[in-house]
């Protein structure tokens, strides 16, 4: 197990190069300069130059890719064109933001979905399940913006009882996590219903059944265990999304988090600052994969025992 | 089944805790700014024995792009930062007014400003203004890309006295008080050589009326008020400036009472505020235009004939209804009367189809397909309302909305056909020089203008102090627009500061912002 830990860490390292390699092109291929964001309004054509040259972006593409990784093996991922701040302190001072909304929405999106899903699948066609299927596919199919509005409007204007701005206090979040867990609840919801209605048919739970084994033990151990695979699967991958794709939901709650970060430097062709933000992401987001991965092992032991044999 | 039960109530009890974690000890939203849900804050008007509230919370739309005060390119920047870095002097209703020096002069000849500085005036850390804190700010600044044009013009920056800084320029240059003036914010050399740029910076030490006191990266600003300021006490003591990226957000923000004071409100929603007697509303004209440009070194558009068919198919009115929900003032001008150098009413051509089908009979047009490219999803509707007006005359328009860094370096390069863009200059005419004038041109010509008797009107115009002269060939460049059709004016942009109704904002400036020391709470 811990060599199959260690030899995922050390594909990360290739995996990140690339990323780097990618966004570092990218950015630097599209049309635009720095200075030209930066500046804006009245500059001259010497000004953009000169800052241009102080940023160093007027050195050739290769040079000054291989400058930032030579930067990146230092520790120093490069300073903000934008700001002038180290740009892993801008992250880092933001993070906490995305993380805390990332981790309260996918547990609380676990704790809706699942259940429903189980629920769903035991008692398929009744008025449960109908209920339970119809209102995932409205959380799913709802846009995010208009429910986060719609929650603003309701609980902040009409009824006054939740704040919505910032995040300095719990019920700051209250809003937005909901707002984020619907839709990856729904998705949690459809998955668990289906995956239960195919082991809750198999024949090790008939026989638990015919062995008299109490229901709730049928589904919980038996039936649930067994469907809990693609969920996790489903889980990490949401999660993952989550942490970098929740830009609309810092922007209608007024939360700067790395996602608002993000898009803020890919319009201001801030190089430096988008390169680090994927690039933490994708750590983050091999990190919560490689964390999917040994989860596995310990929902299922087939899978437990190769590792073992490895 | 019951291990299932205690891992879901484990789940529940870590969602609680994610969630609690985030809140820290308070459990109020309105924290110092009272700013929230309870009735107190509410905005019901306070009994006539409770003292007046002195915090604000302030909406704004995005966060400090740079602490640097002497990049120039954001306005929200400048607004926020003008309540701890003051300027020598202030630009009001077509008025300079002294703000950190007493008085100023020009000598004879236009090139040595003088300014005499205000006594007694003290920064955030104690210490007294003087002018050597004065010349190393302009100094600072002039080096800055942003002042790059300034620059060349000032020849030296000199303290006769402790009180006293002397600018010489190398020739006259008019803008000079509204560039530098009133742009150029004075920080502490003694702090900035002791803490380094970007450290002193971050950490500003100022003359304004407000101390920054926390910046949270992406979340808000908190100033407090700065006892000895020389302008004397004032009535808020706390604000925060807190981000709302959304300007639907910020309008509930501002109807749930979580913000006071809100400079971002979507258009459509402008009309409901201004009626709501619960808030008040300012519509503030700022400084810029929004205008159709092409470029006219293409064809159709090197033809005057063809740019005035243009010119009188749109019917900017129909566009402000429609597309701007009514809130822009229609643009008559590239500049308005808040100018300096503001040449009168040019009133560019009304819609007319008629004349518009003669001219467009008189051109080389033959019914091509023509680009019209945005790079804003602000402009779609506009250019949609356009290309349907044009279409009524028999010129087909396809509008493209590209990527804003792609569309940036098109339209700086000539790679386009037709555009709409959204102009803010400082309010001096002789500023447009860089969107008309051949020098411009790979910048901010984006019409690619190169006539020689332009440039050279641009130059006089901003070579001699004499307004009656200045008018004359502003003018000539306003009148040389017309004729020529080289840009049709749409509208002015509008700033909607709305507030809370027992809050009193003495004044909002051209940007459309008000400093913290204009507003009070209504006791």
């Amino acid at each position: 197990m811990g060599k199959f830990v260690l030899r995922r860490i050390l594909q990360l390292i290739p995996v990140l190069l690339g990323v780097t390699f990618l966004v570092f092109c990218i950015i630097s291929l599209t049309p635009g300069d720095p200075a030209t964001s930066i500046l804006g309004a009245t500059a001259t054509p010497e000004a953009i130059k000169q800052l241009n040259h102080e940023l160093g972006y007027d050195r050739p593409l290769p040079v000054r890719y291989l400058d930032y990784i030579g930067g990146l093996l230092r520790g120093d991922f490069g300073t903000s064109y934008r700001s002038r701040e180290p740009v892993l302190k801008e992250i880092i001072s933001r993070f906490p933001t995305t993380l805390k909304l990332s981790v309260a929405a996918i547990i609380l999106s676990v704790i809706i979905g699942v259940p429903l899903g189980v629920l769903s699948a035991v008692r398929q066609y009744s008025i449960l399940d109908f209920t339970g299927m119809i209102t995932a596919m409205f959380m799913a199919s709802v846009p995010q913006f208009w429910l986060g509005l719609m929650c603003i409007l309701i609980f902040s204007v009409k009824l006054g009882w939740l704040p919505f701005i910032g995040n300095s206090t719990w019920r700051h979040f209250i809003m937005p996590v909901f707002t984020l867990a619907l839709p990856v609840a729904a998705k949690n919801l459809r998955l668990t219903r289906t995956t239960m209605l195919e082991t809750i048919r198999e024949d090790y739970v008939r026989t638990a059944r015919a062995k008299g084994v109490r229901e709730g033990v049928v589904i919980g151990k038996h039936a649930l265990r067994n469907a809990l695979m693609p969920i996790v699967t489903n889980v990490g991958i949401n999660f993952g999304a989550l942490l970098g794709g929740m830009v609309v939901i810092e922007s209608v709650f007024g939360m700067g988090g790395v996602g608002t970060l993000t898009i803020t430097a890919i319009r201001m062709k801030d190089v430096p600052q988008v390169t680090a933000s994927i690039l933490f992401l994708a750590f983050i987001y091999c990190l919560l994969m490689l964390i999917v991965d040994i989860v596995y092992a310990y929902i299922d032991p087939r899978v437990k025992a190769r590792y073992v044999k490895d | 089944m019951k291990k299932m039960w205690i891992s879901l109530t484990a789940v529940l009890m870590l969602t609680l805790m994610v969630l609690a974690g985030c809140g820290g000890a308070g459990g109020s939203s309105g924290s110092s700014g009272g700013s929230g849900n309870t009735p107190a804050a509410a905005g019901t008007a306070p009994s006539e024995a409770a003292p007046a509230r002195d915090t604000i919370k302030v909406a704004m739309k995005s966060e400090l792009s740079t602490m640097d005060p002497y990049n120039n390119s954001v306005t929200v920047d400048r607004a926020a930062r003008a309540n701890w870095y003051e300027t020598l002097l202030v630009y009001y209703k077509g008025q300079f007014e002294p703000l950190l020096c007493e008085k100023y002069s020009i000598s004879q000849d236009g090139l040595t400003y003088t300014f005499n500085l205000k006594q007694g005036v003290k920064f955030h850390d104690g210490s007294l203004l003087t002018a050597e804190d004065v010349a190393y700010s302009l100094q600072k600044g002039l080096a800055a890309a942003s002042y790059a044009t300034e620059a060349t013009y000032v020849n030296e920056v000199r303290v006769k006295d402790v009180n006293t800084v002397e600018v010489e320029l190398k020739q006259i240059y008019a803008p000079f008080l509204l560039a530098v003036g009133t742009k150029v914010c004075i920080i502490n050399k003694a702090y900035m050589e002791a803490k380094g740029d970007q450290a002193g910076y971050n950490e500003p030490i100022g003359t304004g009326p407000y101390r920054l006191t926390e910046r949270v990266a992406g979340q808000k600003l908190v100033a407090e008020a700065f006892a000895d300021w020389h302008g004397g006490s004032t009535a808020l003591k706390k604000a925060e400036f807190v981000v709302i990226a959304d300007p639907t957000s910020a309008q509930m923000a501002l109807e749930s009472r979580e913000v006071d004071l809100t400079y971002i409100l979507p258009s459509i929603a402008v009309k409901s505020i201004e009626s709501n007697p619960d808030f008040k509303l300012e519509k503030v004209t700022a400084l810029g235009c929004g205008y159709l440009v092409y470029n006219l070194e293409k064809y159709p558009f090197n033809d005057v004939n063809f740019r005035q068919a243009l010119a009188h198919s749109i019917d900017r009115d129909k566009i402000i209804a429609s597309a701007l929900d009514g809130v822009p003032n229609r643009a008559t001008n590239l500049w308005n009367e808040e100018f300096v150098g503001y040449t009168g009413n040019t009133n560019f051509d009304e819609v007319d189809l008629e004349k518009a089908k003669e001219y467009l009979a008189q051109s080389g047009y033959k019914g091509e397909s023509i680009s019209f490219t945005i790079g804003n999803e602000t402009y779609k509707r506009i250019a949609v309302i356009m290309q349907e007006d044009l279409r009524k005359v028999g010129i087909n328009v396809d509008v493209q909305q590209v990527e804003i860094n792609s569309w940036i370096d098109d339209m700086t390069k000539g790679n386009f056909g037709m555009a709409f863009i959204n102009e803010a200059v400082e309010a001096d005419v002789g500023m447009w020089t860089h969107v008309l004038s051949s020098g411009g041109i790979g910048v901010l010509n984006m019409s690619r203008l190169a006539v020689p008797e332009i440039d050279e009107a641009f130059v006089k115009g901003a070579s001699t102090n004499d307004q009656a002269e200045r008018q004359k060939y502003y003018d000539q460049i306003g009148s040389y627009l017309k004729d020529q059709a080289i840009v049709v004016p749409v509208y002015y942009p509008t700033m909607t500061p709305a507030y809370d109704k027992n809050l009193t904002v003495k004044r909002i400036y051209a940007d459309g912002y008000a400093r913290l020391c204009d507003i009070r709470w209504n006791s």
